[in-house]
């Protein structure tokens, strides 16, 4: 039972925050220190199980190995930057901490699943927190994303759901670690469940064509909400999927390895395309993170130890561009909930140091070299050609090319000398944002310089076909 | 075998009717049909609890909840269509909508079915087997369930929040000190 | 690693520290630490050859892994260092004529109120250098090639206030990244096929592979594009003469000596690729010997000091690409050694010339400076009598290895363009030596202020020329040296020096001298202007060699600003407009780029559907 103590120590602390900014409403940050308290501890308890051998407890239902570990501190990363980029903002109202916790309790859920039920679950978990976050600023917008997000979310859950029961009845079971066994009987039921639990995860990872929700949600939402969308909601619904793939179906490469393919590449162009013409920041980000939803699928499509890894090993980066790039947003907004691209204007004259993280954030997103986002799409890049696979090497390339049009636009607003918007010129530098930016700026070179040891880690962690059951 | 038949022929019906009849009001009253239905299923299956929990939970208490927003709402309010922008958009989720269920019923009915090598009694679906599962092995999910549902209740909360308790007041600022680690949050 | 990773790092600590101490300490420092941190390099270059020398001939290797880059992952990638006896001639003419030329710049940028940044860019270039030259594998080597670059780009553009020191940096920048994403292309054809980049690992593969087939071809032809971009041959040129816009030193270290024989260095290193790329092989030879004689050619109506050395640089280098073609490779290294020798005189002397006559590069307003500048006339001559291949100096032994190896191999064609080009050399660098430092003082003014440099140029401009005189005579010591390296793998059987026809040195040597008297009865008995004959027509096409600058504008630089002006003009219509048209033209998501309204939740919800529909579709069929 010590092994879930991270997810009992982060409802713990959703719990106490929400006892606690009921009792003292007065107390500054009282439910934010809370929150982030335990987050620190989760993050602490689960890097202290990193030697543990792989296995399964609960009764099958949940895997306990180096892959969800590396999640949980990929969710607990983006829980912590999310809350971070709230602090003090005292508009996105108290129970913000509380149900940051319960989502993001949701991500690390998924990192453990081992049986559907719990993937419904964390699902569950992971959105319904989201739903209330996005309108957790009773704008008009944020009540429509809320709305929107709400719909579609019930929507594509009953899809999973249907899904979900479909494989049950196929394969009498809802745990992965039966089904590479009983899946060699191909049969409709088998193959139509999971497809429709494929449609699930996909709306929840932002796969082309299940995608229109997000840059409505995203704009609508408050931006530390839509960071933890950006960050943490795509690494609980990639984690997943590669789980299921390719621990579960590991056979069958040959019936969903295509099917990914083709969404891959559909998603990368399409994703990046649509970014370009955005003069909304947040709109820009949800579409480049359809994209990145695209290249993360590669890296599962390739069906390899290689992709698995690279795709494991994009999410960081691409968390880390989304915490600098998110990070300037919320400094330059301010009070408000929207940035522009003519926002931009002149801020690399006036504000250098804010500037340089926002161009090191999107340039990490573009994939130039000496980012994390480069080496990331070079090991996603060498995984779709080592698996003999052309189409997706030339789906990246593609994708990249547009996205580099797409991330260059707000660039070159930086450099507008004409005039400085009036956001640049009364924005005003907060430490927590500070901490947030300088953890994303570090991270993305570092590992854009030196990613070893994080190619270290992940190599250990996303080898868990050969976990057997019992 | 014929009871699931016209049972499912039945609850077809009243979940069309859900999303085609035009007055509120009658639409949460065929999704009673659906639950209604859905509970006798769960009968013919000799899950006895599961039956009776669907219709004390479902159509009674969520359908009388369901009745009372929708009157209190749209009292004395004409109801209008909006226009749809989009043309087309009617057939074509009609005929997406046709495809993937008749896709789907094919599938299943083309499934040969054998009994599921399950580890469930079978007298599973009564009170006592459900709850030794419930609060044995999947204890784990049915917290996480009760946390679903504390999620529920707080947005209630922060969506029904009027503005003057929305937030705390916080000081006001003496003129010309700024907040070092404030972000501007802090209304003067 | 018997001292390599010291030997890399400590330029590179010398550009840091002077980058981050510059406005702290006194000016003059800068240099002083800068040039000793390269002595101290040399000094160890120096020490890692002798070790290298001591190990048996067939194990002449050094190499180790300073990190690794990226383990776990397929294959690993390290920062593999690698020294050999090709990259340790490499190692010490970086070292060495880097040394002296650190020492000069003391002199020559004496006066520049920003020498601290001068000094740290250029040990910035030598650690990039060296990178490039003791790199391990090709993605280390890449990296190297990639710094040296930008170095070059910073170099070029040290004067940033002027804009034409700005637009030539520009240049070079774009011309050499078309040349680094050839190389990368290249690579990566390389690393996806054989799943490694280090030199060992690919090479021991390319032993056993089949000849001409169109993989390789391709990898060698965009590995050639990228040498071709760094050593500025034809038609990648524009750039090179451009450069002389940066500091002389500059010229002589980056554009003369070191940075621009990279691609010399990459090509070679590279011979068991152009074992299976016959016709890639034929190419270069080609190419190099049309460079050498289109640069010559260029040459001969030059105004400036600087262009003439630029050209003949050039030129000089076409020889190289020759020699690498024909398979010539220890007389494309030897070529390489001598070269950086006279060149890197030449260039120092034309920096004194310069400097004595407050920076004026016109040859029009020079003229008789023989007797203000003894030791810099001698220093000039020695290396001017190398280039020109006038025996017993040192480009004369090299040049007749290239020419001799360029005739047994039966590529006679290449041959006698590389025999006229010679005479043309002679002729050109008599022109420019004749008209520097002979003839009546054209400029009375300029004249009268000229005066010897200081000691601290002359001293290296005098070992540069006494190198030049004598470089040759390690002819056959550098054979013995290279031969281990040549014979570990398939590829380089004639890699050599051989000894060409008697008749053919005959020829050369007698076109040389013949050049020499026409030049000198042309600008010394004759007294014929510098600008004479720039306005006929062979004049103004050879000054503007040949139009290739313009041909560039035209043919790329133009469409390009075009296409660039007309997507710039309508970056809010035409660009947006096809986005959204192109997401018009797919029915479904023909609202993505309005606004939030919350009707078309509907349509999300039909989307969904749709995709739904088609992946049942297809799991459907997959049964």
């Amino acid at each position: 039972m010590g092994y879930l103590i991270p997810e009992v120590l982060l409802a713990g602390g959703a719990l106490l925050a929400l006892l606690a900014v009921a009792m003292l409403p007065n107390a500054k940050n009282l439910g934010s220190w809370i929150v982030l308290l335990a987050m620190l501890a989760a993050g602490v308890d689960a890097a202290s199980m990193w030697g543990v051998t792989a296995k399964l407890i609960m009764s099958d239902t949940m895997a306990i190995d180096k892959y969800s570990i590396l999640v949980t501190e990929f969710v607990l990363l983006a829980g912590a930057s999310s809350l971070l980029l709230a602090w003090n903002a005292d508009r996105f109202g108290a129970e913000l901490p509380p149900l940051m916790a319960i989502s993001v309790l949701g991500m690390m859920t998924l990192g453990t699943a081992a049986n559907l039920m719990v993937v419904f679950v964390g699902i569950e978990l992971l959105s319904l927190p989201l739903y209330i976050l996005a309108a957790s600023t009773r704008t008009r917008a944020g009540g429509e994303a809320a709305l929107k997000y709400l719909l579609l979310g019930a929507f594509s859950s009953g899809i999973l759901l249907f899904g979900m029961a479909l494989l049950y009845g196929a394969t009498s079971s809802l745990t992965f670690v039966v089904y590479p066994a009983i899946t060699a009987a191909n049969t409709w039921l088998l193959w139509s469940g999971l497809g429709l639990v494929l449609v699930g995860i996909a709306f929840k990872l932002a796969i082309v064509p299940f995608h229109m929700w997000v840059p409505d949600v995203y704009e609508g939402s408050p931006t530390p909400v839509t960071h933890l969308m950006a960050f943490g909601t795509k690494v609980g619904a990639a984690i997943i999927l590669l789980r299921l793939l390719a621990f579960g179906f590991y056979g069958q490469d040959g019936s969903w390895g295509t099917l990914i393919g083709y969404l891959a590449v559909l998603t990368m162009i399409v994703g990046n395309l649509l970014a370009v013409p955005q003069l909304n920041l947040k709109r820009l980000l949800g579409y480049s993170g359809i994209g990145h939803a695209g290249f993360l699928l590669v890296g599962i499509a390739t069906h390899s130890v290689d992709g698995a890894n690279a795709m494991m090993f994009y999410l960081l980066p691409y968390g880390l561009a989304a915490m600098a790039v998110f990070g300037v947003l919320r400094l330059i907004e301010g009070q408000g909930d929207e940035v522009t691209l003519s926002d931009l204007r002149g801020m690399a004259y006036r504000r250098p140091w804010l500037a340089a993280v926002l161009i090191v954030g999107m340039l990490s997103f573009a994939g130039i070299p000496l980012t994390g986002g480069f080496v990331g799409k070079f090991f996603l890049l060498q995984a779709a050609l080592f698996a003999s696979q052309p189409g997706l090497a030339v789906g990246i390339v593609v994708g990249t090319l547009v996205g580099l049009f797409a991330y260059l636009r707000p660039l070159q607003m930086l450099f507008q000398r004409t005039e400085v918007s009036a956001k640049v010129q009364h924005l005003r530098w907060s430490v927590a944002g500070a901490v947030v930016l300088g953890v994303a700026v570090v991270g993305t070179i570092g590992i854009g310089v030196y990613p070893a040891p994080l190619v270290h880690i992940v190599s250990q962690s996303a080898n868990f076909y050969w976990l057997t059951g019992g | 075998m014929v009871g699931i038949f016209i049972i499912g022929i039945i609850m077809l019906a009243a979940a069309v009717a859900v999303i085609v009849v035009r007055q509120p009001v009658h639409s949460a009253l065929a999704l009673v049909g659906v639950t209604l239905g859905l509970a006798m299923i769960y009968l013919i299956l000799q899950a006895e609890f599961l039956a009776v929990a669907q219709v004390i939970v479902y159509a009674g208490a969520i359908m009388v909840l369901f009745l009372f927003v929708v009157t209190l709402l749209t009292a004395g309010k004409e109801e209008t269509e909006t226009k749809d922008l989009l043309s087309g958009q009617r057939w074509a989720s009609v005929i997406t909508g046709l495809v993937v269920g008749v896709g789907l019923a094919v599938v299943i009915a083309t499934h040969h079915p054998t009994k599921l090598a399950t580890s469930l009694s079978s007298s599973f679906g009564g009170l006592h087997p459900i709850g030794q599962e419930l609060w044995g092995p999947y204890f784990l999910l049915l917290a996480g369930v009760a946390l679903m549902l504390l999620t529920g209740a707080i947005g209630v909360l922060v969506l029904n929040r009027t503005e003057g308790t929305k937030a705390p007041r916080s000081r006001p600022l003496p003129h010309g000190v700024s907040v070092s680690d404030g972000e501007g949050e802090s209304r003067p | 690693m018997q001292g390599l990773t010291e030997i890399l790092l400590l330029p590179l600590f010398g550009a840091v520290t002077i980058g981050a101490f510059k406005s702290l300490a006194p000016k003059r420092y800068a240099g002083i630490w800068a040039s000793v941190l390269l002595v101290a390099s040399f000094v160890l270059a120096v020490l890692a050859d002798v070790h290298l020398a001591e190990l048996a001939a067939g194990h002449r290797v050094i190499s180790g892994t300073l990190f690794n880059w990226a383990t776990g992952f397929g294959p690993k990638i390290a920062w593999n260092i690698y020294l050999d006896p090709l990259s340790g001639i490499w190692l010490l003419v970086i070292t060495g004529v880097g040394a002296l030329i650190h020492i000069y710049s003391n002199g020559y940028m004496h006066d520049d109120p920003d020498r601290g940044r001068f000094f740290g860019y250029l040990n910035f270039f030598i650690f990039s250098m060296l990178l490039l030259v003791l790199a391990g594998n090709l993605l280390v080597l890449l990296i190297g090639w990639g710094l040296v670059g930008l170095a070059s780009y910073l170099l070029i553009g040290f004067w940033y206030q002027r804009p034409s020191a700005v637009q030539a940096a520009k240049k070079a920048f774009v011309m050499n990244t078309i040349g680094d994403v050839a190389i990368l292309i290249g690579l990566a054809l390389l690393y996806f096929r054989f799943h490694t980049v280090t030199y060992a690992g690919l090479f021991s593969t390319f032993a056993h592979a089949t000849p001409n087939t169109a993989y390789f071809e391709w990898t060698a032809v965009l590995l050639f594009i990228g040498a071709m971009a760094k050593s500025a041959q034809f038609p990648l040129n524009g750039w090179l003469v451009d450069a002389m816009e940066g500091p002389t030193p500059v010229s002589a270290l980056i554009h003369a000596a070191t940075m621009v024989t990279a691609g010399v260095y990459l090509m070679a290193r590279l011979y068991p690729l152009l074992r299976l790329a016959p016709d890639v092989a034929y190419a270069i030879a080609a190419i190099g010997a049309f460079t050498a004689i289109y640069a010559a050619s260029s040459a001969f109506f030059q105004q400036d000091i600087k262009k003439v050395l630029a050209y003949s640089t050039l030129s000089q280098l076409g020889y190289m690409f020759l020699a690498l073609g024909v398979g010539a490779y220890t007389a494309g290294v030897f070529h390489f050694m001598t070269h950086a020798f006279f060149k890197a005189c030449l260039f120092l002397a034309a920096g004194s010339v310069i400097h004595a006559l407050g920076g004026e590069q016109d040859l029009n307003q020079m003229g008789g400076l023989y007797k203000k500048m003894p030791w810099t006339t001698a220093s000039f001559l020695a290396a001017t009598l190398a280039i020109s291949g006038i025996p017993p100096f040192a480009g004369f032994y090299s040049k007749e290895a290239i020419l001799g190896q360029v005739f047994n191999s039966g590529h006679g064609l290449l041959w006698i363009v590389g025999v006229i080009t010679a005479g043309m050399t002679s002729f050109y660098m008599f022109r420019l030596f004749l008209l520097t430092f002979f003839g009546a003082p054209r400029n009375k003014k300029l004249y009268d202020h000229a005066h010897e440099a200081p000691a601290v140029m002359t001293v290296p401009v005098v070992i540069l020329g006494i190198l030049a005189v004598i470089g040759g005579f390690f002819g056959s010591w550098l054979n013995g040296w290279l031969a281990p390296v040549f014979r570990m793998y398939p590829g380089a059987s004639h890699a050599a020096l051989e000894a060409g026809p008697v008749f053919g040195t005959v020829i050369t040597v007698g076109l040389a001298v013949l050049a020499f008297f026409i030049a000198y009865w042309l600008y010394v008995l004759k007294r014929t202007a510098a600008k004479a004959g720039i306005s006929t027509w062979p004049g103004k096409w050879m000054l503007a060699a040949y139009g290739v600058d313009t041909g560039w504008r035209n043919v790329a630089i133009l469409p390009i600003q075009v296409v660039g002006t007309w997507f710039r003009d309508r970056i809010d219509q035409g660009i947006l407009a096809a986005v959204v048209g192109v997401a018009n033209g797919i029915w479904l998501w023909a609202e993505d780029l309005r606004p939030v309204q919350s009707g078309y939740v509907r349509r999300y919800g039909l989307s969904i559907m749709v995709g739904l529909g088609v992946i049942l579709a297809y799991c459907l069929t997959r049964v």
